[in-house]
């Protein structure tokens, strides 16, 4: 099984830098192509200019929220089954829900361990996850 | 330093400043909402941040100060000054942590403490109570769940999961509820996961002839599996009518709570942060999640898209599992459920697919190596970055340029002289061509060196922000109210000027308001206003950067200068008795000098207005100093805009030239022989009223021969040091001109008496005078 040799694309919204950094390392030391937005409106703008193959959301920014910019993403024929992750340091369910509600489809708490983080950014845009055991693969 | 810990030392730094203001304008403005805001973002960023690193207490307290603003921003708590404090020292404690961890890259010994410290502080404001009576309340709102039908227990013993709350509805509708549009059942049967619905009349029925049957005389009870905020988003219109609350198992008959199944269903992914799940357990996880999402309530065009990003999702995690050929099933799925506008069959076969990820999940998942793919950062890196502020700089590539352009204007100084060379030996345009090339680069040299030093350049505002924190806590604790104004922060100087100039600054506003500002009931009884002020004012003029700071406080006794200094034996008795009132105050710069009556515990003792002098002349600037007692006391410092570029005025002496700071320059003179007086060897005459001393640049720097005969008046140089002015005898002046200064290096650099040396626009070497090491 081999992988796609066009890089998959993640445009990563969040309004902390060392955030945004965070998350460009570990994704791009993971082989995805990352873009980054500092609010909901540039998310926006950059989704719609390029849709990307998936959404790293932060909750709490200023200008426009996550929650607002995926309502608004999720209206955009374009848009509305691309793959979105929230990510925020509420731990709470009633947030996961808002998140879920807005468009999400999923939710990780901050912080993420990188390998929970490139794992689920693998499953949710299809790069392959699972290494064949051993000699497993006929 | 790992890359991504220096950006959040930097951003860390920059969210700190961003609550400190937010805090004091908060202070200030209570009502307004943008300060608390900007207050709690900055603190909820910051928690995001730190949550990377392994600095647990670092998170804690960040996350208590964000739940005390929380507090305030909804109106439960009232920011009173002891609560600003706490947050203030809650700031402070972090800002010294980012300095360790930039330092020591580990949290330091003995966080922990601080950090409970200061989490207790708050907690003690937010109080404590409120959940237990909340508690009571419920109980007697949702008694009925103790106390269900045979069938009722029979469809909540089904719905029942181990572990999962249940959530208990009571709603009440308002009698006229039809009236706007509130249709009770609806309500009721969009709750999720529900269990148990009862629905009982409000009270008695009334008999037919009064009964109103627009009126709604029935209540609501129901119990849901669905978690309480799931719950609450259906009833979000009716909030006035609905009461809705967690129930925990416990609180149900032992008989109806659920028993845990012999394997224990992972149902973690529900509610536990995934952030610390094993990856392998996030393929379930995320699964189920989809599955919810189906079960999410909407209009039908949301429920559609969730449908469609639901599938997609399903599909690619299909595909990263290795398991793409499954993917026609689930397209069927997905095609029933759209023909039939229910989300039910994709949500079972995505139920179906998370069954069996986990049953077979033992076997370890591991992330593939980067595939050929893995490069792939190129080309996005540079636009997404565009949101930045400023660019960072390594202030050392920045001198290095400097460097660079200063060797280029000495190197470009030959070309005049190449020039005339070629006038000399060629007769064709060679010589002109020269001269043309070299006012070409002459220019753009000039260009360069101000585009370089305006990457330096900073505004002021950067050394008064601290201020405002400063005279809050002092004037909080000495008892005087103080106004402070701040002006011409927006003026520029040299990041270096600046950082020279921040110690001072700090130094002389804590003096202003200890020794200076007096008093509310002193000020009073004098008839002034009870609040004192500071004014801080920040300009440019043509010797560089000026900063004032001027009180109306007591001003300075000249008297008690004397007396101090003498009692200090820093001065002799009769000098002290000859010095004019002006030329007294100057004695406040000398070491050791402290005016107040009591050396007090804010201004400390002995580092006082000699360092604050020392500091701003080894930038090479001046302090000036104005008082009028009972009126205040006005301080100015003048500093060059830049240390890189030194403004000098050229003297010629035995046929060299030397360069003298302007900042030192009070004035040039012809002093006529016969005004200079001379007792023993020391010379002296009068300037402006006072006897100031006579040096010979010739004699101090042993250059040969006498600058005495042959004329009726000396060249004379007035410059100040620290306050006292000297006169020095010079051959002649010339020009005033910017140079950029070198350090005297190697062999040159043991020799005293220099600052260093430039290079003037004919080529010549220029040694610009370090006249307090001369003197």
């Amino acid at each position: 099984m081999s992988e796609t040799l066009v890089p998959v694309r993640v445009l990563v919204v969040d309004d902390a830098v060392t955030v945004r950094a965070y998350t460009r390392q570990v994704l791009t030391a993971d082989g995805f192509a990352v873009e980054e937005a500092v609010n909901g409106i540039e998310g926006l703008e950059r989704a719609l200019a390029h849709p990307p193959d998936l959404l790293i959301v932060d909750i709490n920014m200023v200008k426009m929220d996550g929650y607002t910019m995926l309502r608004v993403l999720r209206q955009e024929p374009s848009l509305r089954n691309v793959p979105a992750m929230m990510i925020s340091t509420e731990a709470k369910d009633s947030d996961r829900e808002q998140a879920l509600l807005a468009g999400a489809n999923w939710y990780f708490v901050k912080p993420v361990r990188p390998d929970a983080l490139t794992a689920a950014a693998r499953l949710l845009t299809g790069r392959l996850l699972v290494v064949p055991a051993s000699g497993g693969d006929a | 330093m790992n890359p991504l810990f220096e950006q959040f030392i930097i951003e860390s730094r920059e969210l700190l400043e961003a609550a400190g203001s937010a805090l004091l304008r908060l202070e200030r403005e209570p009502a307004e909402p943008g300060a608390v805001n900007d207050l709690f973002r900055a603190l909820h960023t910051l928690k995001g941040a730190t949550g990377l690193f392994d600095m647990p207490a670092f998170t804690r307290l960040v996350h208590a100060g964000e739940d005390a603003l929380m507090a305030v921003r909804n109106g439960r708590l009232a920011l009173t000054p002891d609560l600003a404090d706490v947050l203030f020292r809650l700031l402070d404690q972090c800002a010294h942590w980012v300095d360790r961890l930039e330092a020591e890259e580990v949290m330091p010994e003995g966080a922990d403490a601080d950090s409970r410290r200061l989490e207790e502080a708050l907690r003690t404001h937010l109080g404590e109570g409120g959940a237990s009576g909340e508690a009571t309340a419920l109980d007697e709102t949702f008694a009925w769940a103790g106390q269900l039908t045979g069938a009722e227990r029979q469809a909540l013993a089904a719905g029942l999961r181990p572990g999962v709350a249940l959530t208990a509805v009571a709603y009440d509708p308002a009698p006229d509820c039809f009236f706007t549009g509130d249709d009770p059942l609806d309500f009721c049967r969009r709750i999720p996961d529900l269990l148990v619905l009862r629905i009982e009349p409000v009270g008695p029925w009334p008999d037919l002839a009064s009964f109103d049957p627009y009126a709604c005389a029935l209540r609501f009870r129901a119990l849901s599996a669905a978690p309480k905020s799931t719950v609450e988003a259906v009833f979000r219109t009716v909030p006035d009518q609905v009461r809705i609350a967690s129930l925990p198992q416990e609180a149900l008959p032992a008989s109806l709570r659920a028993k845990p199944a012999s394997p224990a269903p992972r149902a973690q992914g529900q509610t536990m942060a995934p952030a610390s799940a094993d990856p392998a357990a996030l393929v379930p996880a995320i699964l189920r999640e989809q599955v919810r999402i189906l079960s999410l309530g909407g209009s039908a065009d949301e429920i559609a898209t969730r449908r469609a990003s639901v599938a997609r999702v399903a599909g690619n995690i299909l595909a990263a599992l290795g398991r793409a050929g499954e993917h026609a099933a689930l397209e069927a799925a997905l095609a029933e459920s759209e023909a039939a506008g229910d989300s039910g069959p994709l949500a079972r076969h995505i139920a179906g697919l998370a069954e069996g990820v986990s049953a077979g999940a033992s076997a370890p998942l591991r992330p593939a190596e980067a595939g050929p793919d893995g490069g792939a950062e190129a080309g996005t890196g540079s636009e997404g970055r565009a949101g930045r502020r400023a660019l960072r700089v390594d202030p050392e590539r920045m001198d290095r340029m400097m460097a660079l352009v200063g060797e280029m204007v000495v190197a470009k100084s030959r070309l005049p002289h190449l020039a005339r060379l070629a006038g000399e030996t060629r007769g064709d345009g060679l010589a002109q061509g020269i001269r043309e090339a070299y006012a070409r680069i002459d220019g753009i040299t000039g260009e360069l060196q101000d585009a370089v030093l305006r990457l330096r350049m900073l505004p002021v505002s950067r050394v008064f922000d601290p201020l405002p924190r400063l005279v809050r806590e002092l004037s909080r604790r000495l008892g005087k109210p103080v106004d402070l104004t701040l002006s011409g922060g927006e003026t520029e100087a040299d990041k270096d000027i600046l950082d020279v100039l921040n110690e001072p600054l700090l130094h002389l506003v804590r003096n202003s308001l200890d020794h200076g500002i007096e008093p509310p009931e002193r000020r009073q009884a004098a008839g002034k206003p009870e609040t004192g002020t500071i004014r801080l004012a920040a300009f440019q003029d043509r010797d560089g950067v000026v900063i004032e700071i001027a009180d109306d406080g007591a001003g300075i006794d000249a008297d008690a200068v004397r007396r101090k200094a003498v009692d200090q034996r820093l001065i002799e008795p009769d000098r002290a008795a000859g010095l004019s009132d002006e030329q007294a105050l100057q004695l406040i710069f000398l070491p050791g000098l402290s005016t107040s009556a009591q050396v007090s515990e804010l201004s400390g003792r002995g580092v006082g207005m000699d360092a604050v002098r020392a500091s701003v002349e080894q930038a090479g600037g001046r302090v000036e100093i104005a008082s009028t007692p009972g009126q205040g006391t006005s301080i100015r410092l003048v500093l060059p805009l830049t240390m890189m570029i030194t403004r000098v005025l050229v003297v010629e002496t035995a046929g060299e030239p030397f360069g003298f700071p302007v900042t030192q320059v009070r004035a040039m003179r012809r002093v006529p022989l016969e005004e200079i007086r001379s007792l023993k060897h020391a010379e002296s005459f009068v300037h402006e009223d006072s006897v100031l001393p006579l040096y010979r640049l010739r004699r101090l720097l042993n250059l040969p021969g006498d600058e005495g005969a042959g004329h009726r008046a000396e060249s004379v140089l007035v410059a100040e040091l620290g306050g006292q002015r000297v006169g020095l005898v010079v051959d002649g002046f010339r020009e005033r001109t910017d140079v950029v200064l070198k350090p005297l290096t190697g062999v040159l650099s043991r020799l005293r008496g220099f600052a260093g040396t430039a290079v003037l626009g004919d080529g010549r070497l220029l040694l610009v005078v370090n006249l307090r090491e001369l003197l």
